[in-house]
């Protein structure tokens, strides 16, 4: 089915509209949600809690892209569930591992007096996402928004690892004196 | 700003640049079914011949019917059990009975660029496969080439497998992860 049939069944609050989203989509969710997670339990849960705020929030809102869509309320989802773990659990994940490679991006943990706008530090790695070579974006929103292993960004991006493990390097180091220059406080 | 701001930002990257890395993803699969589908003639028969021994081992009334329904199912969830680096040793069908991952000792008889053909020497977690098969196996892109590259026809493999595409045309895939390999 596509996107916009199923966007419409739940226009319509019709409840096959979950039951084609799953079908359509689980597998993709899924992975998304495991690679923050780590854990096929919490994964499903996540998964499942996607499927009830796409019906809570279709209408109002009518995605272009319904997997894009989907996609982003399962990583916020899932690293909620991240963050209400213990410590313990925590390890192991890509998302913990990228957390661990963002650092670099900030010098210290910052304060809640420190929290920025999400709006706005999200408008400006857009800005710079956009000044970057396709490769160099392309591999940086896999492993930092997708959280795929490295091993996975270089083979969908086609190209070795050791030459995406260092075009993230760059990447991180731009990024670094990119928000400092627009002023952020790292 | 902390690293969590961070992470909570990438959440709203505009949704063009996220489509691109999408479509790179999905196309990976794709590709890798279209090599599966050229391997065909081989995969079929292989994959057909466990198909059945699963039937039989299912219609004898042994405790295998989880195998049999295994070898034989579309069902999504049976796919989730299988992360990209293969660690995972678990995973849940639809029936919500969580199974592990079969694995299969297979002696080489005959290698390929992206496989290999090999004989079933020993079978655990009640995997269906009968000793004495012969299985092709191609292998996901996920593998080393320097690991399929250090296999010789003799060496002896354990595989681990689930399926990862669905039965289409009356063939079926399975992505496989070596776990050992010997001499």
């Amino acid at each position: 089915m596509q996107d916009e049939e199923i966007v419409a069944l739940y226009w319509q609050r019709n409840e096959s509209a979950i039951q084609e989203t799953q079908t359509k989509y689980n597998r993709y969710l899924t992975k998304i949600a495991y690679n923050i997670l780590a854990d096929l339990e919490d994964s499903k849960e996540s998964v499942n809690d996607t499927y009830l705020a796409a019906w809570n929030s279709m209408p109002p809102h009518k995605p272009d892209r319904l997997s894009t869509y989907l996609g982003k309320i399962t990583r916020r989802i899932s690293i909620d569930i991240f963050r209400k773990r213990t410590c313990t659990k925590r390890q192991a994940s890509e998302y913990a591992l990228s957390l661990d490679e963002l650092g670099e991006c900030i010098s210290a943990q910052g304060t809640p007096e420190q929290s920025v706008e999400a709006e706005l530090l999200a408008k400006t790695i857009n800005d710079f996402l956009r000044t970057l070579s396709e490769d160099a974006r392309n591999t940086f929103i896999g492993r930092y928004y997708f959280l795929d292993s490295l091993r996975e960004v270089a083979r969908y991006c086609g190209m070795s690892e050791s030459k995406a493990k260092s075009m993230l390097f760059r990447t991180r180091s731009g990024l670094r004196a990119y928000l400092k220059k627009e002023g952020f406080d790292i | 700003m902390n690293l969590e701001d961070l992470h909570d930002a990438l959440n709203l990257l505009d949704d063009d640049m996220v489509e691109a890395v999408e479509r790179m993803r999905s196309r990976r699969r794709k590709y890798s079914w279209i090599r599966i589908l050229s391997a065909a003639a081989c995969l079929c028969i292989g994959v057909m011949g466990i198909y059945a021994a699963g039937r039989l081992l299912f219609t004898a009334g042994s405790s295998l019917d989880g195998a049999c329904e295994y070898v034989g199912s579309n069902d999504q969830e049976l796919q989730l059990g299988i992360p990209e680096d293969g660690v995972e040793t678990e995973a849940v069908n639809g029936a919500g009975i969580t199974e592990a991952l079969a694995t299969v000792q297979l002696e080489i008889i005959t290698l390929e660029s992206d496989g290999f053909t090999g004989k079933v020497t020993e079978a655990e977690n009640e995997a269906g496969f009968a000793p004495g098969e012969i299985l092709t196996v191609i292998l996901s892109e996920e593998l080393d080439a320097d690991i399929i590259g250090s296999l010789q026809a003799g060496d002896w493999v354990v595989v681990r497998y689930s399926i990862d595409q669905e039965a289409a045309d009356g063939i079926t895939a399975y992505e496989v992860t070596l776990s050992e390999s010997g001499k």
